[in-house]
């Protein structure tokens, strides 16, 4: 029997991969929840936050073409939304999750108008003002009413609805946990829906060719406006349940200055611009391996050889050189690699072309499909 | 095991009616409410005999305590309340085998990762007391060190790390005001130890609200009076001040306190300056308009390697406008050889303070707790700098241990959370760096330890710090801090 296999996309034998694929992915999600410490279940948490922030991230750098180093404006803007409606406000924080997405969907929009004149370095360096500017406002005294200033706004508090079977205080982690892992599924469910319909048919277009794509009749205004709010309004949500989660909002938060963007950047880079698949697997890779990397050099580190020498910085030069090295690897992400790796198994075949009288319904092409004139 | 904290609710139970012991009938039922409530839920089975055998048993442990505690006799004493936690067990749960206490502090990144000597030191007081004394109550002590990056979402992460991973006992010398009040509430919740935060902000002394974290340092509402008493004993006619500091908790809990104290000495505060947590850039601008505005004293509160940037630039502003003159003061947690020795000339003549025997003074060397620590200190790390924070780290570490030592006099059945918190809000202990005259006092109605210190200058040509004046002690004199809301 000759390797690689054929396997028709949409045949049997691809849904059943789809299937156990999925199953596998649920099973670990599903035995983490139940399983897990609280410690454990907080760092998978933050990692489906980060991991929803990144895939709103992927519909506009991956998808639509659009670089964006601001994102973590957005994260932050959707945090400081619910700290400051429940810190100052007295709102109950599950009602401030609607507010969050709407306000940053909103801000989203305005922020992608200067994307409709401005590509590639200059946008990047408009939406590095974005999130540098955000952190100065965090931290300008005449806000200081509302956003508690360069303190910001602590002891906040989420105890799970009594409606959930989450009891008090000591359930707060899977609470967060679950909730995370829902809002993750609901975002990336969006995702993937839109890039295969026409108007993610429409994102890839403005990608390739933006020229191109205005010529058959894509409107570039609208698609490039819808985009960035959308990827605002997940950055946003995943920022308040993160911010409910640690239970304060502060200026220095890491991924609510540019550091944050260029975080979310790498796990859309790392997990593989453009694939559904892309952000869970970028966020994975980003917080277990920084998380390990940190562990070098120090008492009980990975390489024993640095012990005792503690070298300020040690682990972020480690997670540098991994993250080079990954990037040598697997130019299109993890996903990609997984994909060359699964193609000497499994050939993955597109479907045949549609009949004619039903050409508009065609199945979408992989995100790399060039569609242009 | 069941049995074993049954006896340990017992003991708190003897402490709390030891305590409550002048007051009514009413008062000594509230406090034997909880524990009848936490030996129900330790082991329901054996309430009744429990209840009844015995008796005797439960005046015991009272006796014993009695005996051995000072404090449970006292009125002044403090008991905590374990049917406040979330799990009311893993508070009076005795603690088996090695005693592992978790840590987070910079040790990279921005300008408090200067603070990382402070890991180096508090390691070699528990290395030193293992090996001379085997630990504490036959159980070594196991150090765990984490790296926050003075970044409190990161702190947070560490300390679920550090309880829920490496099940610590206790946590110990946390660096930082933004990164302790991050994990206090949870702290407080979850009833473990948060132990010697190095900081002096007035939340540590929360003793109703927050009674499981305690602090380490003066707190800055002394340090800025002591100052202040030291300022206008000098120069009795200073009528203008100028305010510089950093834009976070640590900063504006200093500002608060010294913009309500200046009033009270009837000083005008002229100037006001901040710096963000993150810029390590020299405060050129700052020391300008504070040079323009020409007061008579200046109060300093950068973070970290601020503090060399400071002084750097106020030797040249000094240069550029020889009428400024004024006293300067820097935040103790600036008081470093490492620091001030960097700065230069701005460095010199620049006030700070330090309840701590200067370890780099020549003078000092033949001390007996110096050489005890230089020696514990370089088989750490010989490369490090073993004066400024590294003491601090070592004071943490010897504050924790004396914690420890109490809480097995007073729970002789065993640690537990309860007890080490019990123990550290009832401290009366003389650190062997303390300068003399000084100790650390604590109980029910003093939630601070250190509240005396003396004002030092650096001597930049000998590279020094020389004493000005005597210690200034107000021990007792703070009480406890109750938070606004």
């Amino acid at each position: 029997m000759a390797w690689p296999k054929d396997v028709r996309r949409g045949s049997a034998w691809h849904r059943v991969g789809q299937l156990v694929l999925f199953g596998l992915v649920a099973l670990f999600f599903i035995r983490a929840g139940l399983t897990w410490n609280r410690s454990g279940i907080g760092q998978l948490t933050d990692m489906l936050l980060f991991a929803t922030a990144a895939v709103g991230l992927n519909l506009l750098v991956g998808v639509t073409g659009q670089i964006s180093l601001g994102h973590s404006a957005f994260f932050g803007l959707g945090a400081y939304t619910s700290a400051v409606l429940v810190g100052q406000y007295g709102w109950t924080p599950g009602w401030t999750f609607p507010v969050s997405i709407v306000l940053c969907f909103a801000v989203g929009m305005v922020v992608g108008l200067p994307a409709l004149r401005l590509k590639g370095v200059y946008l990047a360096l408009v939406s590095i003002a974005l999130a540098t500017t955000f952190t100065q406002l965090l931290n300008w005294d005449r806000l200081a009413w509302l956003t508690g200033g360069p303190i910001g706004i602590k002891g906040l508090s989420y105890l799970p609805p009594s409606w959930t079977p989450f009891d008090g205080r000591a359930d707060l982690g899977k609470w967060f946990f679950w909730m995370s892992l829902v809002v993750f599924v609901i975002c990336t469910l969006i995702a993937s829906s839109m890039i295969r319909s026409r108007f993610g048919r429409s994102m890839v277009a403005v990608r390739d060719n933006e020229t191109a794509a205005a010529v058959m009749g894509v409107n570039l205004a609208a698609v490039k406006t819808l985009v960035f709010g959308l990827s605002a309004a997940m950055a946003g949500i995943a920022g308040s349940i993160f911010a409910m989660k640690l239970t304060l909002v502060e200026p220095v938060v890491q991924f609510f200055t540019l550091f944050g963007s260029i975080f979310l950047l790498v796990m859309v880079v790392l997990g593989g611009a453009g694939s559904t698949w892309g952000p869970l697997v970028g966020a994975f890779i980003f917080v277990y391996v920084r998380d390990w990397a940190s562990g070098v050099g120090e008492g009980n580190g990975v390489l024993g050889l640095f012990e005792g020498t503690r070298i300020g910085g040690l682990g972020g030069i480690v997670f540098g050189v991994l993250l080079i090295v990954i990037v040598f690897v697997a130019p299109f992400g993890a996903v990609g690699l997984l994909r060359k790796a699964r193609a000497k198994v499994v050939r993955v075949l597109p479907r045949p072309p549609a009949l004619p009288t039903v050409a508009n319904a065609q199945e979408p092409q992989p995100p790399t499909t060039v569609v242009s004139g | 095991m069941a049995h074993k904290r049954l006896m340990a609710v017992f003991v708190v139970a003897a402490l709390a009616a030891a305590a409550c012991g002048g007051d009514d009938e009413t008062s000594t039922t509230d406090a034997a409410t909880p524990t009848t409530a936490a030996a129900e839920t330790t082991a329901p089975a054996d309430t009744e005999p429990a209840d009844t055998e015995p008796a005797a048993d439960t005046t015991a442990p009272a006796d014993t305590a009695a005996d051995t505690t000072a404090p449970a006799t006292d009125e002044n004493a403090f008991v905590v309340d374990t049917e406040a936690c979330e799990d009311p067990d893993a508070a009076n749960a005795v603690i088996e085998g090695d005693i592992k206490i978790g840590t987070s502090i910079p040790l990279t990144g921005g300008p408090a990762a200067l603070f990382a000597p402070f890991a180096d030191g508090f390691q070699a007081y528990f290395d030193y007391i293992n090996a001379t004394e085997g630990g504490v109550n036959g159980q070594t002590l196991v150090p765990i060190v984490k790296d926050d990056q003075y970044t409190a979402d990161i702190t947070k992460t560490n300390v679920d790390s550090l309880v829920f991973d490496d099940e610590v006992a206790l946590l110990s010398g946390i660096i930082g005001s933004p990164n302790n009040a991050a994990i206090q509430a949870d702290m407080n919740a979850l009833c473990v130890p948060q132990l010697w935060a190095a900081t002096g902000a007035p939340s540590w002394g929360a003793v109703d609200v927050y009674p499981w974290t305690t602090g380490l340092l003066v707190p800055y509402a002394v340090e800025s009076r002591v100052f202040l008493e030291y300022a206008t004993g000098e120069n009795p006619d200073v009528a203008t001040a100028a305010l510089f500091y950093v834009n976070n908790e640590f900063g504006q809990a200093y500002a608060e306190a010294f913009k309500a104290q200046v009033e009270e000495f009837g000083i005008e505060l002229v100037a006001e300056e901040t710096i963000d947590v993150t810029d390590s850039g020299a405060p050129s601008g700052q020391l300008t308009n504070i040079a323009a505005a020409n007061p008579d004293i200046v109060l300093a509160v950068p973070l970290g390697a601020q503090c060399i940037a400071f002084m750097t630039e106020l030797g040249n502003v000094k240069a550029a406008n020889p009428d400024f003159a004024p006293a300067v003061y820097q935040t103790a947690t600036c008081a470093n050889q490492l620091f001030f020795g960097a700065a230069g000339a701005g460095g010199d003549g620049v006030l700070t303070s330090s309840n701590l025997v200067d370890v780099a003074n020549p003078e000092n060397a033949s001390l007996p707790a110096v050489s005890t620590y230089l020696e514990a200190f370089t088989s750490v790390n010989a490369d490090a700098n073993p004066a400024g924070i590294a003491v601090a780290g070592w004071l943490a570490g010897e504050m924790t241990v004396a914690t420890l030592k109490k809480a097995a006099e007073d729970c002789p059945e065993g640690i537990t959370r309860a007890c080490i918190i019990n123990a550290a809000r009832n401290i009366d202990f003389t650190p062997s760096l303390f300068r003399e005259g000084l100790s650390a006092v604590m109980n029910a109605g003093d939630g601070f330890i250190a509240e005396g210190t003396q004002i030092i200058s650096w001597d930049a040509a000998n590279q020094v710090f020389v004493d000005q004046g005597d210690v200034i002690d107000v021990e007792g004199t703070t009480g406890v801090y109750t938070p606004a809301s």
